[in-house]
């Protein structure tokens, strides 16, 4: 990165005494243009009184010069000031405001174009500079990661973030603090190997990634990420499975879900201090084995994680916790869509602590579908609504 | 870097530009101002009272000129003691170096020429100055002040619109 200041660190090379002099001979007879009144420029760019300098080519012609060291191109030049003759000194010629010169701003070297870049903020670039064109938008993405890890922050991707990018995320800020994820599809199983790439994360949020899931990858992050002490983890809607063959939607199948699958991995991070699980298949078994590894939990989250049941044992294992969020508590303060959990199967063994019906309040969104089972008497039983899909034949 | 022996001629650097105009500086002044005149510098040695030439033959001598009167001024600027005053007299100085009549091609050529020989400072201080005209700009200005040709793809634009959902416009 340039650095006007360089000019100040080099002070000490420099002869001091023998620049003066230096200057007072180059400033007399050497250089053709007077150095020190650059307001006694024209209209047009160069002076006409310098018989070798005529009118400036139309645009067009000097357009897409590539940045050069040297290129002799003087033949053509030669040429068209052989065409237009020399008179001598000339009156000044005013450009007309149309011949405006084309320069190819579009193709500077690529570094250049991010030390420009570098001196808009943020939105100036994702609102204006980031939008010119193929190159300038990529300088600005060039920009706005190393501006994370200029910052050694954080960095939040939402929609756009893919695991290409995450790789380039960890070799220019391996110091990043906090990696926010959120609707990020193209992020799959290529986020365990990326993640490695941040050993000093101390927060992470993935939330809406549904392709970041299950098989050991959080038990990665828990050892990638030795100091991570936020964790989020935001599904859309809690969906349930039901191992038992009355099942429908497991007919046939040969794999046993792990419900506390991922719950396995967190309890690697063992020194989280705050945790959210939003609508996550753990049950109890899952939730007791991370509050046994993560000692220094203070404020679990787990609202709509319906497979567990905050039975006296769990509760008094949870009695030191200051900020705890259960499964039906309120989705108020929740900054992400809520939508209503879907049971498969007669799951009717969610047992409730609340007296407050476990489907359908103000919390839940319901499409006119939903709404439609709702209202339909035959779907419920002695007064509970079945929800949907049910079985009669139990 | 030897020093130039004393009554000998001091050493130049010469810069050519578009129809053969030669501009000089100082060694001295060359290896504080541009980077490849350092490195180029190391590997050279004099014969005579032969100066260093530098070819930049795609660009007119205005902005050559220039380029040489920043370096000159910059090296004379890093002589002299550091202080508000002549923090405060620097930028004055650019201000005028990069006056109202200096247009984009202006600007273009400059940052040509100081690319062309590693001149860090001016490419600097002419990026200051680009941003500064484009800061707050809609793309389509920006496209207009610098004359860019808008050459994004569908695809690419869809990915702006989303990318930048978040925005409140």
């Amino acid at each position: 990165m340039p650095s006007s200041s360089s000019s100040s660190r080099r002070r000490g090379r420099n002869k001091a005494p023998s620049l003066a002099p230096e200057l007072a001979e180059v400033a007399s007879d050497e250089v053709d243009l007077p150095l020190d009144s650059p307001s006694a420029v024209h209209h047009n760019l160069y002076p006409a009184q310098r018989p070798a300098v005529q009118n400036p080519s139309p645009p067009g012609a000097q357009a897409h010069r590539a940045m050069l060291a040297s290129s002799s191109s003087s033949s053509s030049s030669g040429r068209r000031r052989g065409r237009r003759g020399r008179k001598g000194p000339a009156p000044a010629t005013v450009v007309a405001p149309a011949a405006v010169e084309a320069r190819d701003w579009a193709e500077l070297p690529m570094d250049i174009l991010t030390a420009l870049l570098h001196k808009l903020d943020h939105i100036e670039i994702l609102m204006g500079a980031g939008q010119v064109c193929r190159s300038w938008r990529s300088a600005a993405r060039d920009v706005a990661v190393r501006r994370s890890a200029g910052q050694c922050e954080a960095f939040w991707g939402e929609y756009a973030a893919d695991e290409d990018l995450l790789h380039f995320l960890g070799d220019r800020a391996p110091s990043l603090k906090s990696l926010c994820l959120i609707s990020c599809y193209h992020v799959l199983e290529g986020f365990a190997e990326a993640i490695k790439k941040f050993p000093l994360l101390e927060e992470l949020e993935l939330s809406l990634c549904p392709n970041i899931s299950g098989n050991h990858v959080f038990e990665v992050v828990g050892i990638a990420c030795p100091q991570l002490r936020r964790f989020r983890l935001s599904n859309q809607c809690f969906f349930s499975f039901e191992e038992s063959e009355d099942n429908y939607s497991f007919e046939g199948s040969e794999d046993v879900y792990n419900k506390d699958e991922e719950a396995q991995g967190i309890a690697t991070m063992h020194e989280l201090r705050s945790l959210q699980l939003f609508a996550n298949n753990i049950t109890n078994a899952g939730l007791t084995t991370i509050l046994d590894n993560c000692p220094h939990l203070e404020s679990p989250d787990i609202r709509h994680c319906f497979n567990v049941n905050m039975e006296a044992t769990l509760l008094a294992k949870c009695s030191h916790i200051k900020a705890l969020r259960l499964p039906y508590d309120s989705t108020d303060d929740y900054d992400f869509q809520v939508q209503a959990p879907v049971w498969s199967g007669y799951d009717l063994g969610i047992q409730s602590d609340s007296d407050e019906c476990f489907y359908g309040g103000p919390d839940y969104i319901l499409d006119s579908d939903e709404y439609d089972d709702y209202c339909d008497p035959h779907r419920y039983l002695d007064g509970v609504y079945l929800g949907r899909p049910f079985r009669r034949s139990r | 870097m030897a020093a130039a022996p004393s009554g000998s001629r001091t050493r130049m650097v010469t810069l050519i530009s578009k129809g053969g105009r030669n501009f000089k500086m100082p060694e001295a002044v060359a290896l504080v101002s541009s980077r490849s005149c350092r490195e180029a510098l190391d590997y050279i040695e004099y014969r005579g009272n032969n100066t260093m030439m530098i070819k930049l033959l795609d660009i007119d001598p205005k902005p050559v000129s220039m380029l040489v009167n920043f370096c000159n001024h910059m090296a004379a600027a890093a002589t002299s003691a550091a202080s508000d005053d002549a923090a405060q007299r620097m930028r004055e100085w650019e201000e005028r170096f990069l006056g109202d009549d200096v247009d984009q091609a202006l600007l273009y050529d400059l940052l040509s020429a100081a690319i062309s020989i590693q001149a860090d400072g001016l490419i600097d201080l002419v990026c200051k100055r680009v941003a500064h005209m484009i800061k707050g700009k809609t793309p389509q200005e920006i496209r207009t002040i610098l004359g860019i040709q808008d050459d994004l793809t569908p695809d690419q634009r869809d990915e702006i619109r989303t990318d930048n959902s978040w925005i409140d416009i």
